[in-house]
């Protein structure tokens, strides 16, 4: 075995609302190895966060774990290895080992996720300082040179200078400075990207691509930007309505997609060698939460469906050593249904391209 | 930043001037004049309005007083203490209710802001509820129910601390009176400290300090705190003004010589002269309260201390 960083095994979790219970993750399982790099898709309320959160012991006050472990491998402070269930251990001992320490997280808007009346190089500062104890002139330095590490010009003067008065992408590289102060094994992306100028966009993605490069750090994209995925990720996790629906390297969730979820994913994304005009969007909207799900959740949605799909919550099926998908479509019984026309046939546009740029695709 | 104060304080004066102007025209609206005795013959009168100016145009009358008033001039009381200058007659009462209402301010923003942070830490448990209690109450029982209650509790049945203010032991007899009219200021500051630190505490950047690993204690001093006094400090202003000029029924109860009840009195026997000079003093405090608010705000939010070093 590899060495692993982070194994999610079968958590579930769910909300305590004045509505009821939501039952927001559904037993799902993530695993890392040092250096890698997996992406989490999915909609805007599949779940992605809330995993992230309880990675990191900071889930609102109204979520019940109900089930499930994350498993976190990191070297103590006596330099032997050591493993956790983060779910196990209290907020303290998470504060004061896991966060920002070992872990950190880079949040989605850089405009609201520093704190106004505090100079950036005190919040760099901060979290070596209160885990460290280290003098006031070392953490200086090294927030200087965390600014430099990030790209940023100027670093003595930005020191100085508050949230505002810089752009939205310095600030996210500011905001990844804060996330890389403790030298953290694992760095969790929440939508880096989301909140900033496609411009700017790249350089951040590449920015954390060099980072984790030069660090040799584990880092957990969360995002539903496909176009996000594939630049960065060496597996994907497609997450659907708190379950994990696909997961593969990332050549087989593009290239050789399963799911129909999957499917309709790719589908979706704007594409501008088509002669369509109109850009495809999955039918319908997650189902609610509060509610129990009888059988697979995505069926209402899902043009493949089957009978036994709003009978049965379909297993995961293997498909390659790495590549597992949960759809009764992939069960021998079932009969054989290809992705979409204009899917295949963007897929191989895309092969053509990566092709043509002399790449290799496997 | 110089350069805004000094616009500040410029426009300050020029607010001033208008509000005397206002005041004065107020005055002469006002039924009758300070010298309402039936004995006085017409003649006298005359005499009377000569003596004090008040004969002029009301125009002169201003422009003479605002001359004076460059020297420290106030004038001099007409009625309820006779011939006595005003500047003589508040300097011994200003000092009095300021004072009171200081400790009242200092009483209930810091009541207030560990009332409002905790029930906003705490928000939906028992602690939250018993905060909101105690501002409801505090924002609707007046003071002077306070007042009477605590002096008859603590003054009269416990005799803990004096009933009426006296000179001898001015602390001791502040306690009561501050007490009571700093109930408001307590309820209103717990309220609005609530409901800002709940905004605070759920915005992304208080997530981002949590994810570095920081206890509750130093996420709320180091950043929610802060964050949150910003909007707070707005609304203290007003009341400060509020509690400083005295309140009419407090000084009343404990029988405090204050300015609360000169200016009623003043009012009541035409005194132009003190109301006045009173109104003006009041204005003058809140303007200047306000000024000091600005430039406080600034060292709190570096967002606007930076745009007025630039502007």
């Amino acid at each position: 075995m590899a060495d692993k960083i982070i194994e999610i095994n079968n958590l579930d979790i769910s909300f305590k609302t004045t509505a009821g219970l939501v039952h927001a993750i559904r037993g799902i399982n993530v695993d890392l190895e040092k250096g890698e790099t997996v992406a989490i898709v999915g909609e805007s309320g599949s779940g992605k966060s809330v995993t992230m959160k309880a990675a990191m012991g900071i889930l609102a006050s109204n979520a019940v774990v109900n089930s499930g472990e994350i498993l976190f491998h990191y070297t103590d402070d006596d330099g032997q290895p050591a493993m956790v269930d983060i779910l196990q251990k209290d907020k303290r001992w998470i504060r004061n080992n896991i966060n920002g320490r070992r872990i950190s997280m880079v949040f989605q808007d850089p405009m609201t996720s520093l704190d106004p009346t505090m100079t950036i190089g005190k919040q760099i500062m901060e979290g070596m300082i209160w885990h460290y104890k280290t003098p006031k002139k070392e953490a200086w330095d090294k927030a200087v040179g965390l600014l430099k590490e990030v790209g940023i010009e100027d670093a003595q003067k930005r020191m100085k200078q508050y949230p505002h008065q810089l752009s939205g992408g310095m600030r996210q590289r500011v905001v990844i400075a804060i996330a890389l102060a403790c030298d953290p094994d694992l760095l969790i992306c929440d939508e880096p990207t989301t909140a900033l100028d496609v411009t700017i966009q790249a350089k951040i993605l590449e920015l954390i691509k060099k980072v984790q490069k030069e660090r040799h750090i584990a880092v957990i994209y969360i995002t539903h930007d496909l176009g996000v995925v594939a630049t960065v990720a060496d597996y994907v996790n497609v997450m659907y309505a708190g379950k994990i629906v696909e997961v593969g390297n990332v050549n087989e969730i593009y290239y050789d997609p399963k799911h129909p979820y999957t499917w309709g994913l790719l589908s979706a994304m704007p594409d501008l060698d088509t002669d369509d005009d109109r850009l495809y969007t999955i039918p319908g909207s997650p189902p609610n939460l509060l509610h129990e799900v009888k059988g697979d959740a995505f069926a209402a949605r899902n043009k493949y469906a089957m009978k036994i799909d709003d009978e049965a919550d379909p297993p995961m099926f293997q498909v390659s050593k790495t590549h597992w998908a949960a759809t009764w479509l992939l069960d021998p019984r079932a009969p054989k249904v290809q992705m979409p026309k204009e899917l295949s046939d963007r897929i191989e546009r895309m092969k053509e391209a990566v092709r043509s740029a002399g790449k290799s695709i496997d | 930043m110089r350069k805004y104060v000094l616009k500040r304080v410029l426009t300050a004066v020029f607010t001033l001037l208008v509000i005397l102007l206002v005041l004065f025209i107020l005055m002469q609206l006002m039924p009758g004049s300070p010298f309402n005795d039936e004995k006085l013959t017409d003649d006298q009168l005359q005499l009377l309005y000569e003596k004090y100016g008040l004969d002029k145009p009301i125009i002169v009358q201003f422009f003479n007083y605002v001359k004076n008033m460059f020297t420290g001039d106030f004038g001099v009381s007409y009625k309820i203490s006779k011939n006595t200058p005003i500047a003589q007659l508040i300097a011994s009462r200003l000092p009095i209710s300021i004072g009171i209402g200081f400790m009242a301010v200092f009483i209930g923003a810091l009541i207030g802001l560990i009332l409002g942070i905790v029930a906003a830490i705490w928000h939906d448990t028992i602690l939250d509820t018993i905060a909101t209690i105690i501002s409801v109450i505090g924002v609707s029982v007046p003071s002077y129910v306070f007042a009477l209650a605590l002096s008859f509790e603590f003054g009269f049945t416990l005799g803990w601390f004096p009933m009426l203010y006296s000179n001898s032991a001015q602390l001791s007899s502040s306690i009561l009176p501050s007490v009571s009219l700093s109930m408001f200021t307590m309820a209103s500051i717990a309220r609005f400290t609530r409901s800002e630190m709940m905004e605070v505490m759920d915005s992304e950047y208080m997530l981002l300090a949590e994810s570095k690993g920081l206890s509750g204690r130093a996420l709320i001093l180091r950043h929610a705190l802060r964050n949150a006094l910003i909007p707070i400090v707005t609304v203290l202003a007003p009341l400060i003004v509020d509690l400083m000029t005295g309140s009419l029924v407090v000084e009343k109860i404990f029988s405090i010589p204050g300015v609360g009840s000169l200016l009623v009195n003043a009012i009541q026997s035409n005194d132009y002269n003190v109301v006045i000079s009173l109104s003006f003093i009041y204005s003058a405090m809140y303007i200047v309260i306000m000024l000091v608010v600005d430039i406080l705000y600034g060292i709190i939010d570096p967002r606007i201390r930076l745009a007025k070093e630039d502007g």
